[in-house]
């Protein structure tokens, strides 16, 4: 039996070469190739439905492994598209039609929001910035033997009240970081912050925002961050990028 | 820092490309929570029952927010959820093996 396949949307995007991703190994193993529709170009490959079927993507979506790799081989397939355009609109993880046909007639369907999306993100990128409270030196607690159970209470609780203030205080000036940010890109976004598992870090993170911004402006962009580091000694300040364009590449309307 | 260059056809990897790996990041977390939320989000032919999509979306998100924040609410079946993490399956190893210890102590006590 012939297995059925599918059409697997990365991205649409203008002036876009087929040649120059030639070779390039989409999600489930797949040459990545070009469909054009008008002057948009889409960036797909073709999936089979054995993996990427709904049946099958309701069982894989749930192992985590398979949506690392999918998402990996996605971002990457969009990064190696985006380098080679001004205005690429990625789509989101396994969007997948019947056929190229079937694609090109959602992408006619969406064709003005489509241009307005390219329009917004044309000659920029996405930059992330991520801000970490530094950690303060406490004066060490266990120095001194508790007295008393009364006395070690209230010290502890001191010492939480202090923690707390501090982590409200570090909350506000990230809020103030974001802003003195602001000027220096076409858009931004801000993302839920991100559990300290995931980064690896002690610090807890106090931002994790996302600057759409002019790729003519970057290098003035990163000045506005280096200045902020300055301004702002408490925290670091991570700058992650270029991205393409995820955050800003939405449709405004469903 | 270095600049990055405004895409062209020619050196156009520099851009996001694998010539620069200061530039590619590599966290996970950063990448789930841009090609599962952001993007251009329409449906496709296949559909996928978008409760699943939500309760993945969801499960991660868990861990993206804030693991704090969950257990604070007294959400905590993500810590035994074998799918969100092989630290969870190392733990049910690690758990397994020290039952099995314990279980040999305690024969050996008798």
């Amino acid at each position: 039996m012939v297995s059925e396949s599918g059409t697997y949307v990365y991205a649409v995007g203008r002036n876009l070469d087929e040649e120059v991703l030639s070779g390039l190994e989409g999600v489930g193993g797949s040459s990545v190739r070009m469909i054009s529709h008008r002057e948009l170009t889409a960036v797909v490959s073709t999936v089979d439905l054995e993996e990427f079927g709904e049946a099958a993507l309701r069982r894989n979506l749930e192992v985590l492994a398979w949506v690392e790799e999918t998402a990996r081989r996605h971002d990457e397939v969009v990064r190696r598209a985006a380098a080679i355009t001004t205005a690429l609109a990625p789509f989101r993880l396994v969007t997948i039609y019947r056929s190229d046909d079937a694609a090109c007639d959602r992408i006619e369907e969406l064709y003005d929001d489509l241009v307005l999306v390219l329009d917004r993100v044309d000659r920029r990128s996405e930059w992330s910035v991520k801000v970490f409270c530094r950690a303060r030196s406490v004066p060490s607690a266990t120095v001194e033997a508790a007295s008393s159970g009364v006395a070690y209470l209230e010290r502890r609780r001191a010492e939480i009240r202090d923690r707390q203030q501090a982590a409200g205080e570090q909350q506000m000036l990230a809020d103030q970081l974001f802003w003195d940010l602001v000027p220096g890109a076409a858009a931004t976004r801000r993302l839920p912050p991100q559990d300290q598992k995931l980064t690896g870090r002690r610090e807890p993170m106090a931002l994790n925002a996302s600057f759409l911004v002019d790729d003519e402006h970057s290098t003035d962009f990163f000045e506005l961050v280096n200045e902020t580091r300055a301004r702002y000694p408490s925290l670091d300040i991570e700058v992650n990028g270029p991205w393409p364009p995820y955050s800003f590449a939405v449709l405004d309307k469903p | 820092m270095s600049e990055p260059t405004i895409s062209s056809r020619r050196g156009a990897f520099d851009r996001y490309g694998s010539t620069s790996p200061a530039s590619r990041p590599d966290g996970l977390a950063d990448i789930l929570e841009r090609v599962l939320d952001k993007g251009i989000i329409i449906a496709g032919d296949i559909r996928v029952n978008l409760l699943d999509i939500e309760l993945l979306t969801i499960k991660i998100r868990l861990l993206i927010v804030s693991v704090d924040k969950a257990m604070e609410m007294g959400i905590d079946w993500w810590r035994h959820d074998p799918m969100l993490s092989t630290d969870a399956q190392a733990l049910a190893d690690e758990n397994r093996k020290l039952r099995e210890r314990v279980e040999e102590l305690e024969r050996d006590g008798e």
